[in-house]
């Protein structure tokens, strides 16, 4: 079953000069799968996602998340259909830091107004799942980068989300702690079967992934599949990365 | 670029903060320009009433020019706070300290020179208007528009001084600070608001101090030890108890987890805290403000409700009177002068010493045939027959009542044998004598003449003119029996000096028309006041909620990718506000109310509650206006990162 479908999606930036920032792109994601987005700079990818994930509007086509059109919906509808069936996982982790970690993860739940005991079962098996049990009384600005990141991710799974989108999750993180949080996405995208998709230009936190998409200048590139060894994944994704990049030592900057 | 360019351009730039600031020195410099208009005006020294005007004006413009400093002292060091991260840079781009100290004196002078030249015009345009409404309430010499010199002179040169000195005084502030901490600036994580209990307890405790002694025996002392704990307390209230009070409201989950309570309750114990001072200086100034016009609204009700509850529009009062008739033909001239017909009613007060509860109080006595035609006269209640043995205590509502309670329902002792049971008590608001009123007693005409016989006993004798063309609603200034009474009053000034002032004379429109002119001249130096601090409150608001929208925008935004709706987020924003623009109002009505209440009900004043609460009423009105202008735009300027 298909979660997320994207047809025929343009988006343009009008202006002295257009821009076209995405040109029909097509692409599904079924349920349960692990998705990464991968581009050089200014290929569209942050459009992808933000288009994607309903924070921008696309100007032609439709993206359709379980079966529903988001942006067809008006702001207070949209709010909803974000907190219940969206899950959002940032770079700069965007928590609170006037709530400590578990209001950080409760909060999306407090808006909808759930029960008490149904919040505080939740967050315990969402931050078992992510090893942050013992830092919930804690304040953010007192944990790690990557514990800040669980709590992120923590915060977006605790709805159960219909997919969770993560862009550049590993982006502010040092290589201990990237891995750290990836691993954390692929147990709870094979354990829970949470469906993920993930944008980044790490081709180390993108071997996680089980399916990859490129994109350049606003176009679909190229699509590969993970298959049995990881190992093999990221040669092929430096590979991949070199030939639409245009230009192997571009990426001599990130790590190989 | 040059240097002062930058500096310009950094003024420019930061319009948007500065405006409130720059508009509320604007306003200060306005109306003390406005005063200095005023205090020297040439033709002010023709009246001796404008001369008491000019002196009160000037006190109130020295209040003024003591709050601007401290405005804008503060306004200054909460920019500067706010800009610590581009000194930051500065300093790192090899900038020296001399050089950031001369950018910020540069930027200072300039808005303090633009609010001076603003204010000045301002003043200029409004000084004719000022000038009409002060000859109106002086109502005797025409002020007229004049260049004024001196007065332009004097307010330039006050606040260019000013600011000079402010600025000086925020050097210091800025020049403490590492180059590390000024890099971080307000991006360091802010840890948790700490307080402590004993403190807590300590603000609490001067809270209570302060409103026991003010229930208290009414004295300067003890106003003065009210006011002190007061203004601590409060200090405390914000620093402390608001602090405590949220943490309270955090352990409750069931009220916490709830919808955007997460948000707003946790983001307001930081904004409390960090705004505890400037809440705390809010506080005082609007409660003052709100004391001081309680009072005046009070006084200006009191005035009115003694001219309505006065029968008679002259009374003449002679003391230690022996039996010769004095000389009262000025005063019916004068009447007759006017073309109005009178009645003149002689009353003969005799006063009493009692013995009352192993307590010596005197009282005045009147006959019952003399009471009769009083209270006809003058729409008193009736009384039943009274015989040698009682009395009947009228209780005028004086502000010496409290004293004269004792007498209802007690037997009375005369060293002259004299036994008396007060057997009845009337409440009344009227008063017969006008300001001369006091609660007497009415015995029976036969006890009366035999008290009439000795020697030792003191006598009042009152002349009471009642007037029926002159009754009716207050009088305006041009009416006869206020031009009557004040000529009358004058006379009457004049010959009792002569006389060991051995005569009274109450006029009831000169009254109530001279105190009318005191009060309205005091609202009139005290609205612009009012005003200056309640535009200055809401600029400190202003210029806080300015410096924190950048980072509630990006907290707003991240929010809204998780699901905020533009409603919710609109209400939790709305609250958060409305809190920081309503508790100050409210914590300040309150102490009005625990100040004012306790201190009126001493001089026994009743009807207390109608002028505190429409100046509370004022108040909220105002700060409602600011509230809903500021609320709008920040509530649109978050609206438009909504994604």
């Amino acid at each position: 079953m298909d979660i997320l479908q994207v047809k025929a999606l343009s988006k343009v930036y009008p202006g002295k000069v257009t821009t076209h920032a995405l040109t029909d792109i097509n692409f599904s994601i079924e349920k349960g799968e692990f998705v990464g987005i991968m581009g050089p700079s200014g290929s569209g990818k942050t459009t992808l996602l933000n288009v994607v994930s309903t924070i921008d509007e696309p100007s032609s086509g439709e993206v359709l998340i379980n079966g529903m059109s988001p942006h067809q919906m008006n702001k207070g509808e949209l709010a909803r259909f974000r907190r219940r069936q969206l899950g959002f996982v940032f770079q700069d982790f965007n928590l609170l830091e006037t709530l400590s970690v578990a209001e950080n993860i409760v909060l999306p739940l407090t808006l909808d107004n759930r029960k008490l005991s149904e919040m505080d079962s939740l967050l315990q098996q969402v931050a078992d799942r992510l090893g942050i049990t013992d830092i919930l009384k804690k304040r953010t600005y007192e944990i790690s980068g990557g514990q800040r990141q669980r709590t992120a991710i923590a915060r977006a799974m605790i709805t159960s989300p219909a997919i969770v989108m993560a862009d550049e999750p590993t982006g502010a993180l040092d290589s201990n702690a990237s891995r750290n949080v990836m691993e954390s996405l692929e147990r709870i995208n094979q354990q829970d079967g949470t469906t993920l998709m993930l944008v980044t230009h790490d081709p180390l936190a993108a071997s996680y992934c089980s399916r990859i998409i490129f994109i350049k200048d606003g176009k679909l590139a190229a699509e590969i599949d993970r298959g049995e060894s990881r190992q093999a994944f990221f040669q092929n994704i430096i590979d991949t990365l070199s030939f639409w990049g245009g230009n192997s030592h571009e990426l001599s900057g990130v790590r190989v | 670029m040059s240097f002062p360019e930058f500096a310009f351009n950094n003024v420019r730039r930061n319009l948007r903060a500065y405006i409130s600031y720059f508009l509320s020195s604007a306003v200060m410099v306005m109306i003390f320009f406005a005063y200095s208009v005023f205090i020297y005006h040439p033709d002010i020294f023709h009246s001796d009433f404008g001369k008491y005007i000019a002196t009160s004006m000037r006190i109130a413009s020295y209040v003024i020019y003591l709050f601007s400093f401290f405005f804008v002292l503060y306004s200054i060091s909460a920019f500067l706070k706010a800009r610590n991260q581009e000194f930051g840079i500065l300093v790192i781009l090899g900038a020296q300290t001399r050089q950031i100290n001369w950018l910020i004196f540069l930027e200072n002078m300039l808005i303090g020179v633009s609010a001076i030249v603003t204010g000045v015009a301002g003043g200029l345009l409004i000084s004719k208007l000022f000038l009409m409404v002060s000859t109106k309430i002086i109502g005797e010499v025409e002020l007229s528009f004049y260049w004024p010199v001196k007065a332009l002179i004097v307010t330039s040169s006050a606040f260019m001084l000013l600011f000079v000195i402010v600025s000086l005084f925020t050097l210091l502030f800025i020049r403490k600070k590492k180059v590390f901490e000024l890099l971080k600036g307000s991006s360091m994580p802010k840890k948790e608001p700490q307080v402590s209990w004993l403190l807590s307890i300590f603000g609490a405790a001067l809270l209570v101090t302060g409103f026991v002694s003010v229930c208290g025996e009414y004295s300067k002392n003890t106003l003065m030890t009210a006011a002190l704990t007061g203004i601590a307390g409060t200090y405390f209230f914000y620093t402390q108890l608001s602090v405590i009070i949220v943490r309270l409201l955090k352990k409750n989950r069931l009220f916490m987890w709830r919808s955007t309570n997460l948000i707003r309750i946790s983001e307001m114990s930081y904004k409390l805290k960090d705004n505890a001072r400037m809440l705390f200086m809010v506080t005082v100034v609007t409660a003052i403000a709100c004391m001081v016009s309680s009072v005046l609204l009070f006084m200006s009700q009191s005035n009115r409700e003694l001219y309505n509850h006065s029968p008679y529009s002259l009374v003449y009062t002679v003391y230690d009177s022996n039996n010769d008739k004095p000389d009262l033909m000025p005063i019916t001239d004068e009447i007759k002068a006017h073309g109005a017909d009178y009645t003149e009613l002689k009353i003969e007060l005799l006063h009493q010493l009692f013995t009352l509860n192993a307590d010596t109080k005197g009282i005045d006595l009147l006959p019952v045939s003399k009471f009769r035609l009083l209270s006809e006269q003058a729409g008193l209640p009736g009384i039943q027959d009274v015989s040698e043995a009682d009395a009947v205590l009228i209780l005028c509502q004086t502000t010496n009542v409290q004293n004269y309670k004792d007498f209802a329902n007690a037997s009375l002792q005369a060293k002259s044998n004299l036994k008396l049971t007060v057997k009845q008590t009337v409440n009344t608001d009227i008063l017969p004598f006008g300001q001369f009123s006091s609660p007497f007693l009415v015995v029976n005409d036969t006890v009366y003449k035999k008290l009439q016989q000795d020697p030792d006993i003191s006598k009042v004798t009152r002349y009471l003119y009642k007037v029926p063309a002159w009754d009716g609603s207050p009088p305006s200034l041009s009416d006869p029996e206020v031009i009557a009474g004040t000529k009358l009053f004058e006379w009457n000034q004049k010959k009792s000096k002569e006389h060991n002032w051995n005569y009274g004379l109450f006029s009831r429109g000169e009254n109530y028309q001279s105190s009318k002119q005191t009060t309205s001249m005091m609202s009139f130096v005290g609205v612009f006041i009012a005003l200056i601090f309640s535009i200055s409150s809401a600029s400190f608001l202003y210029f806080k909620l300015h410096t924190e929208l950048n980072k509630d925008q990006r907290m707003y935004q991240a929010m809204s990718k998780i699901g905020l709706s533009p409603e919710e987020m609109s209400r939790a924003a709305t609250t958060q506000i409305a809190l920081l623009f309503y508790i100050p109002v409210f914590v300040a009505i309150i102490e009005t109310l625990a100040v004012v209440v306790p201190i009126l009900h001493g001089l026994n004043q009743t009807h207390i509650m109608s002028p505190i609460l429409m100046t509370a009423a004022a108040f909220t009105a105002v700060q409602t206006v600011y509230f809903l202008i500021i609320r709008s735009r920040y509530v649109r300027s978050l609206r438009k990162i909504m994604v």
